[in-house]
């Protein structure tokens, strides 16, 4: 419910929604929104020229999210590469910034907003809002020791320096499942799984509320995932963390997540509770998305119908006036010539076509 | 869900003796090097002598006369030979020595400082301050050094100072463009945004950060810059606007001997063969350091 963008006009909804909110299973209590997306937009001006730029247009990387993560749970954030997942993530803890990314809208954080703030207030929001990054092999620095790269937000946060940071660098390392010996290696000594500890024991040091974890699985080994995912699990449980856990890969995310949100092209198309968005997807391209899911039963395997998506994902460097995915989408193909203007002219809103399950299409009812 | 985690106990596997810093891998990697480690040696051979020189003989005993011994080739008393003026070669070329490798130490620091600076600020701050910066490099790459040493010599006298200075001054630009390089290519590398997303403010980045992963190339150019200005050094002494008599430099030796040089052939070869030892050597430490520091190169 707290995902459609504008609640003003969608307030007759929420009031139909409540009434019929006894009976549904779907709507469990979700606690107080902790992070709150609204219509985040990050535009990447292209340049041209040396000394006179001139701009040459425009990649809207994300184009308008709309997201709530509430305290305590795990939202999943999926999409194919390039749909605007890590660029989101990015400009949610502010490390996408002028002159080379444009970033409005807003990222309220415990109800404070953090889009768009410098020092102090950004540096707070930072020390509760800690990020996993993707590549373990490119996010640690390789000229410093292990204890130094997990010391730093200690330093920089104020919260421990000399034997008192030694003493927290160890348990951090610990906690991770890592030894205290290794805080005097250097991150070239590990091995991917190791290095991605070695991240986690960083993110969790300023002892945040909040963590984004940017696809922190994708670049490991099969093997070594499941032990990452584990750890992230045990350690949410352990601190009570609230998550927004990225990924491409559906299997982990209907794993780890309570929420899963679909991102398409620099938009959410679909966010809804875990179970309701892996057995009733409402929009065509989740559903495309999961018939894409290979199941390991060969007689169930046989009878699965795939949804299987036409032409290439379109560009992010225009404009869309309609429904982003209406040139791919299965759905649109069986619609009314009305109805098919409709996907082409009115860009659908994210609403609730159901408690607690927000779509972003015009026809969320029709099958595909 | 709260599994013991698994790779812990491969992780305590793996454990090696030693930790290995990238700068001490570096050293081993440089160590291999035998022609840069021969040049190392030399170049500390060759800079302890010119230091050690003024505990033997004073700088004062070095420059008197003594017309008994003139223009004496190389013997076990005076191993490079004696000037026209009696003076003690080998010492000459000692406290010539010093000059010359303070001058092409001097001038290299501050054109590394000058660049390091200038290429951080167009590096980090992008934009107009980059565009500014690149092209005051174009400029000064298109400006005769040389000629404007000569220049600046004939107008402002050639104390060493002036000569250190205007040597450093012109020798920036290929460190400024590559810290600026390899501060674009880091900036985007996801520890440095690891880092921001700590909250490690621009200054501590860059020190701590940026300037430690961009430190090898800039190493390379500094050993390579120090042979330059040594050559220039030694080029203006020769021309004489360097050093001026009575103290010497290796260039302006050179030029001394020019005029004998075809009968006391020792007033050249030696001063000469220091020049192109001690360049030839910061060329071969730079090579070297640039094998053990780029680990895109591995080639042992």
């Amino acid at each position: 419910m707290t995902d459609s963008p504008n609640g003003a006009a969608s307030a007759p909804d929420a009031g139909a929604a409540a009434a019929t909110a006894a009976g549904t299973v779907a709507a469990r209590d979700l606690g107080e929104p902790l992070l709150e997306v609204r219509d985040l937009r990050v535009h990447f001006p292209q340049r041209k020229g040396v000394i006179f730029q001139s701009e040459v247009g425009t990649i809207r990387a994300v184009d308008g999210v709309d997201l709530t993560v509430h305290k305590g749970e795990t939202l999943g954030l999926v999409g194919e590469s390039g749909c605007g997942k890590s660029t989101t993530a990015r400009a949610i803890i502010g490390l996408t910034r002028a002159p080379i990314a444009r970033v409005t809208g807003s990222v309220k954080f415990d109800g404070q907003e953090i889009l768009g703030v410098g020092g102090n207030e950004l540096r707070d929001a930072r020390r509760s809002l800690q990020m996993i990054f993707q590549d373990p092999f490119a996010s640690l620095d390789p000229r410093m020791t292990v204890g130094a790269i997990v010391s730093e937000p200690l330093r920089n946060f104020g919260i421990a320096r000399g034997r008192e940071s030694e003493g927290r660098v160890g348990e951090l390392l610990e906690t991770v499942g890592l030894s205290r010996e290794h805080a005097l290696r250097y991150p070239h000594e590990f091995s991917g799984g190791q290095r991605q500890r070695i991240g986690v024991a960083r993110a969790l040091a300023p002892e945040p509320r909040m963590i984004l974890a940017d696809e922190p699985v994708s670049a490991l080994d099969v093997s070594i995932q499941a032990q990452i995912v584990n750890l992230l699990e045990d350690l949410r449980t352990r601190f009570g963390l609230t998550t927004l856990f990225i990924a491409h890969d559906l299997a982990i995310v209907r794993h780890i997540s309570d929420r899963v949100a679909v991102m398409y092209l620099g938009t959410v198309v679909e966010i809804a509770d875990k179970v309701a968005i892996y057995e009733e997807p409402l929009h065509p391209y989740t559903r495309a998305l999961l018939s894409a899911i290979p199941i390991p039963d060969p007689a169930v395997e046989a009878k699965r119908r795939r949804i299987l998506l036409t032409g290439d994902v379109p560009s992010p460097d225009r404009e869309y006036p309609g429904c982003r995915f209406a040139d791919r989408c299965p759905l649109r193909r069986k619609l009314s010539r009305t109805d098919q203007a409709r996907c082409d002219e009115e860009p659908p809103k994210l609403h609730d076509a159901r408690t607690g399950h927000a779509v972003a299409c015009h026809f969320p009812d029709e099958s595909v | 869900m709260s599994e013991p985690v698994v790779d812990s106990a491969r992780a305590g596997e793996a454990a090696e003796p030693r930790p290995s810093s990238p700068w001490s891998l570096a050293l081993r990697r440089f160590a291999r090097h035998r022609a840069a480690m021969l040049a190392a040696v030399s170049l500390v051979a060759i800079g302890l002598a010119c230091v050690g020189v003024g505990l033997v003989v004073g700088e004062e005993e070095s420059l008197e006369l003594n017309y008994a011994e003139k223009l004496e080739p190389p013997s076990l008393g005076h191993p490079f030979g004696t000037d026209e003026l009696g003076r003690d070669q080998l010492v000459r070329c000692l406290y010539g020595g010093r000059v010359s490798l303070a001058v092409g130490a001097q001038a290299m620091l501050i054109a590394l400082t000058l660049g390091t600076l200038l290429g951080a600020i167009a590096g980090l701050r992008g934009g107009l301050a980059d565009a500014a910066i690149m092209r005051l490099v174009d400029l000064f790459l298109a400006v005769p050094v040389f000629f404007v040493l000569l220049l600046l010599a004939s107008y402002y006298g050639s104390d060493l100072t002036t000569v250190t200075a205007v040597i450093g001054l012109t020798a920036w630009m290929e460190v400024c463009r590559l810290v600026r390089a390899e501060i674009l290519t880091l900036r985007e590398k996801e520890f440095i945004e690891a880092a921001r997303a700590l909250g490690v403010g621009p200054i501590r980045l860059l020190a701590r950060h940026i300037l430690p992963n961009a430190a090898g190339p800039i190493v390379v150019a500094a050993t390579l810059g120090v042979a330059r200005a040594i050559i220039v050094e030694s080029a203006l002494s020769y021309l004489g606007f360097g050093v001026q008599p009575p103290a010497s430099s290796w260039g302006s030796m050179l030029r001394n001997a020019q005029s004998q040089m075809m009968t006391y052939t020792w007033l050249a070869i030696f001063p000469g063969l220091l020049i192109f030892v001690t360049v030839l050597a910061f060329n071969f430490v730079g090579d070297g350091l640039r094998d053990a520091l780029d680990p895109r190169v591995q080639r042992r």
